[in-house]
């Protein structure tokens, strides 16, 4: 692993049933700062369990993770929160934004879950919805929002703590295609702009656009990479 | 109604934990209605209850053996109006001591072979009933804390001095006798004649002592409702035999007033502790099976989308509550009886009463189909609402909580500055109104059963002290009763010893006489006190300490019976002569307790001016045990007693042993309630929790979110308890006052303080948090990656 490796995985198996097929069966990836990583593969293939173990809310049953420069195997339960809350984003497919805070009051949430300076980090999320074009809603409930508007919340939520990579699973998921458009563009501005990037999908239009390199797998197995 | 059947297995093994809560509130609930209705049916007038079940004598009858005959008394048992008889058993008066300690006055001996008979039958509470001569079986409470079975104790009549072995402590529920041997014990049933000389009177006369010998016979009659009915049965008896050869005779009415004054107490507290648990019961078992079918709505609504109609619908959720709580129930029968057990056998110890020891198979029924119906109804009404439900609304309604629910408030707590996961937590019950208002009343009952009971202890606890009077007088040096065999104690050197010890703080000589007073049905015990004793520890309820040989002080109880009051002047009669005493003050008495002078009331009244025992009071830090052992080193003619060891207070001390457990009880029950309510809650809210966790809240953060969202309820609970339980305090507690024929010092109501009040408050966030850190720490253990799923 070199200074500029955001994510390695080596060698790393999960399996949901000790009988059972594992759900990622020796898999070896390794992405450097500045990317953005698509992961494609078929419905059971182990994206969403990749995705899991990379953001630090599952743990492998074997191999060694290491992501941001900490080898999440040897974190306990509140090293693990610690280590999501400042090192990774995560945009979820439906947003799950909460209902009862306001816009601001979302984004603001890992920055109050974290401590420090409240000051600090209400100008970050100023500096945040500003930058997302959300700026006017600040005070609005998600309810109120569209859902393109909702996943820029999710978006400037995710890159609150300036974490070193941004996860995400399914971003275009629970949006139309218009709107879908919108966050593929976003998530490539962000990586253009330096914000290493895993993106899960299953749809190849979102991976070609804001990817720069593609793994896909089968039945658990990394079976291809390749750049964009 | 295959489907609906395979459903309902489904679904109790689909949701072990849901299932395992509604097994363990129906198990409590269960245990607790039994419980409560054991209690209720113990109060219920437990003299009758014991003088059924031991088929109690109506009389007790002394005869003369001078005068009739075994064979004349055994024929009464055919007299009109008997329905039954024992004896005749011969009796003799003893005085009763044990390694060198005496028992203050003589006790009834009775020479009897049966433990039950037709009349009369008697219960063992320890070791066992005689089973030849060289035993005895003393009476419960005749110095139980002293002679312990399988001591030696020594009967002394007359000039016969008899040693025994104590085998048992037995229960007459009439009070037959104070203790038993067998009918052959004849040196003790047929003392020598004492000639010596006693005790000099204060001339200086000798006295003797004649023992006095008897036989007895026990008699149910046919007619016996009243005092009237009673005697003309009796009258009936004695019609048969010679005159004078009845010398004396108790009869149960008068047992029975007195024990219905000592129960009459207890079951004021004991009413409110049942009603609490059984109101408690039935709130939470409602809660957590309407709250655990509401979870199931989603699952109700795609059974409907499949095909189930309305009642197949009912039938599944109200199946899936009913099969864990019914085995919940009955397990919750079993317990309810074995805890009830042991708290039965102390209420009845607390009656004083040889009460039934095991709960009636109606309580136990009743209680498993009250608990089964409110079961069925909880899980009906809501299963009745989502049958009625579209499928739809039914999937969304068991997904999460209506959005918008207390929505103000929660956004109000989101901008307080609060720590997030405790902002998020308190607003957690506003999601779910109806489940967080029976989760609030629960911890309401348990808090208000903390307040009271603590209130209720701590008055006991008071009472207890003002009668035992152990803060005051730590140790007492009795005198010995008047004994041939035993040297005269000589005062003076008695009070020298005392003077000479450094722990001595104060003393005084006491003795007591018995006196009649006008109004009053029975003689009156008088306590006089030789020196200032205004010290000793009688609690003033109003008035003041008597100053002079022409006032008094009287029990409480005394004034209530003989309507007397402060300020009246009464004339009380004694061996000596009548004298008026004006009473000026009233304290909290025990029973038997009167009227308290100086010793120089006793001129005219009585010439037994002799001290009974000595009362001290020793400096703080003095070992009381080592000051009674120097005590008895510098005069070897007396033996001083620790006061702080014996007189403590078995009824008192049973009674707080009842109280705790009850409120153990009530409060587990409480937090049960919070469990559950914080299980449906964690259950619906598992997936914010998820992304709260994927967002880096640690599970400290967690635990401490799903804590705080018990614990607004349980401050909310916690301060309308407080009121209620101080309310409830000060209605119980005169109550039993009342009961108890007495008044008391404020120092005995006033309990409740500042401090104490806002202490007590936190009762409900303790009930809260405990109900709250076992789910809690399952929400903090969660995995994030299925939470997620949890779609």
């Amino acid at each position: 692993m070199t200074n500029s490796t955001v994510v390695s995985l080596r060698g790393v198996t999960r399996r949901y049933e000790a009988a059972g097929p594992p759900a990622l069966d020796q898999a070896d990836v390794e992405v450097t700062a500045g990317e953005a990583v698509a992961v494609m593969g078929p419905s059971g293939s182990g994206k969403s369990t990749m995705l899991n173990l990379i953001a630090g809310v599952d743990r492998a049953d074997g191999g060694e993770v290491e992501v941001a420069g900490q080898n999440l195997g040897r974190l306990s339960e509140t090293g693990l929160a610690k280590f999501r809350r400042t090192r990774v984003g995560v945009i979820f497919q439906f947003f799950h934004l909460l209902d009862d805070l306001t816009v601001r009051d979302n984004v603001l949430l890992p920055a109050e879950l974290a401590g420090g300076s409240k000051q600090v980090a209400r100008a970050r999320a100023a500096e945040l919805l500003e930058q997302l074009g959300i700026a006017d809603k600040a005070n609005a409930y998600p309810a109120r929002l569209s859902g393109g508007e909702r996943q820029r919340v999710a978006v400037a939520r995710a890159l609150m703590n300036k974490p070193a990579l941004l996860l995400a699973d399914e971003p275009t998921g629970a949006v139309d295609a218009r709107t879908g458009e919108q966050v593929v563009e976003l998530l490539r501005e962000l990586n253009q702009s330096g914000q290493t990037l895993v993106v899960v999908t299953h749809d190849p239009e979102v991976a070609r656009h804001c990817a720069t390199r593609l793994i896909t797998l089968r039945d658990g197995r990394v079976e291809a990479g390749a750049l964009r | 109604m295959s489907a609906v059947w395979g459903s309902i297995r489904a679904g109790v093994r689909r949701r072990p934990l849901q299932s395992a809560v509604v097994a363990a509130v129906a198990l409590l609930s269960t245990g607790t209605a039994v419980l409560g209705l054991g209690l209720l049916a113990v109060s219920d007038a437990p003299f009758d209850h014991a003088f059924a079940a031991q088929s109690g004598a109506h009389v007790a009858a002394q005869f003369d053996p001078a005068v009739t005959d075994g064979t004349a008394l055994a024929a009464t048992a055919q007299a009109s109006g008997v329905r039954a008889a024992a004896g005749p058993f011969e009796t003799v008066d003893a005085a009763l001591s044990s390694g060198g300690a005496h028992r203050a006055g003589a006790i009834t001996v009775v020479g009897r072979q049966d433990q039950k008979g037709t009349v009369d039958q008697l219960t063992v509470d320890s070791g066992h009933w005689l089973t030849g001569s060289g035993q005895v079986v003393l009476a419960r409470g005749q110095w139980g804390p002293i002679a312990q079975i399988g001591a030696t104790v020594t009967l002394t009549a007359g000039d016969s001095a008899v040693n025994l072995t104590l085998v048992g402590f037995a229960f007459s529920v009439t009070g037959t006798a104070d203790a038993w041997v067998w009918p052959t014990q004849s040196d003790i049933l047929h003392p020598k004649a004492s000639t010596v000389t006693q005790h000099p009177t204060e001339n200086g006369a000798p006295q003797t002592a004649k023992p006095h010998t008897g036989l007895q016979m026990l008699y149910r009659f046919g007619s016996a409702a009243d005092n009237a009915a009673v005697n003309a049965s009796l009258t009936a008896v004695t019609d048969t035999l010679p005159a004078k050869a009845l010398s004396g005779s108790s009869s149960y009415l008068t047992v029975k007033q007195a024990a219905d004054r000592s129960t009459a107490p207890m079951i004021p507290f004991v009413l409110a502790f049942a009603v609490l648990g059984l109101v408690m019961a039935a709130l939470v078992v409602s809660n957590v099976v309407s709250g655990a079918v509401i979870a199931g709505y989603r699952s109700i609504g795609i059974r409907k989308t499949l095909g189930f109609t309305p009642r197949q619908v009912v039938g599944v959720y109200a199946g899936q509550m009913l099969v864990p709580g019914i085995v919940g129930s009955a397990c919750g029968v079993l317990l309810g009886n074995l805890l009830a057990l042991p708290l039965l056998v102390r209420a009845s110890r607390a009656y004083d009463a040889a009460g039934q020891y095991s709960i009636p198979v109606w309580i136990d029924v009743m209680a498993l189909a009250g608990v089964v119906a409110i079961l069925a109804v909880a899980a009906v009404i809501p299963a009745v609402r989502a049958g009625r439900l579209p499928a739809t609304q039914a999937i969304s309604m068991g997904r999460a909580p209506r959005a918008g629910r207390g929505f103000r408030i929660r956004r109000w707590l989101s901008a307080t500055g609060l720590p997030r996961p405790v902002s998020f937590g308190l607003g957690t019950p506003l999601s779910r109104p109806g489940r967080s208002t029976g989760t609030v009343v629960a911890i309401l009952l348990g808090a208000v059963t903390v307040v009271f009971a603590l209130g209720l202890a701590s008055s006991l606890t008071r009472v207890a002290q003002a009668l035992s009077r152990t803060d005051a007088v730590q140790v007492a040096v009795p005198l010995p009763p008047p004994d041939p065999a035993a040297p005269v104690v000589n005062l003076d050197k008695l009070e020298s010893t005392l003077k000479a010890q450094p722990g001595t703080a104060r003393y005084v000589a006491s003795g007591d006489i018995d006196a009649t007073l006008v109004g009053a049905t029975d003689r009156v015990h008088v306590a006089w006190y030789k020196g200032d004793a205004s010290w000793v520890g009688l609690e003033m309820i109003t008035g003041r300490w008597y100053s002079g040989a022409d006032e008094t002080v009287a029990s409480s109880s005394l004034l209530r019976t003989t309507g007397h009051h402060v300020g009246d002047t009464v004339t009380v009669t004694a061996d000596g002569g009548s004298r008026s005493l004006t009473i000026v003050g009233a304290y909290l008495g025990g029973e038997g307790e009167g009227l308290a002078v100086d010793s120089s009331a006793l001129t005219g009244l009585s010439t037994k001016t002799q001290p009974a025992e000595y009362e001290v009071a020793v400096k703080p830090g003095t070992s009381i045990d080592a000051y009674v052992q120097a005590v008895e080193a510098a005069d070897q003619e007396v033996q001083a007693s620790n006061r702080v060891v014996d007189e403590s207070e078995t009824g008192f001390v049973l009674m707080m042993g009842l109280v705790g457990t009850l409120t153990l009880v009530l409060s587990v029950v409480a937090a049960l309630g919070v469990f559950n309510t914080v299980v449906l809650n964690t259950r619906e809210r598992i997936q914010e929790i998820g992304v709260l966790k994927t967002l880096g809240m640690t599970p400290r953060q967690v635990r401490a979110m799903v804590v705080a969202s018990m614990v607004g309820l349980g401050v909310v609970a916690g301060v309308i308890a407080v009121p209620l339980g101080v309310y409830l305090h000060a209605r119980v507690v005169p109550v039993m006052a009342n009961a108890a024929d007495t008044d008391l010092p404020a120092s005995v109501t006033d309990v409740y303080h500042g401090s104490t009040l806002a202490l007590l408050a936190c009762a409900g966030i303790v009930i809260a948090v405990l109900g709250a850190l076992v789910p809690a720490g399952w929400a903090a253990r969660s995995r994030i990656a299925v939470a997620l799923r949890a779609e």
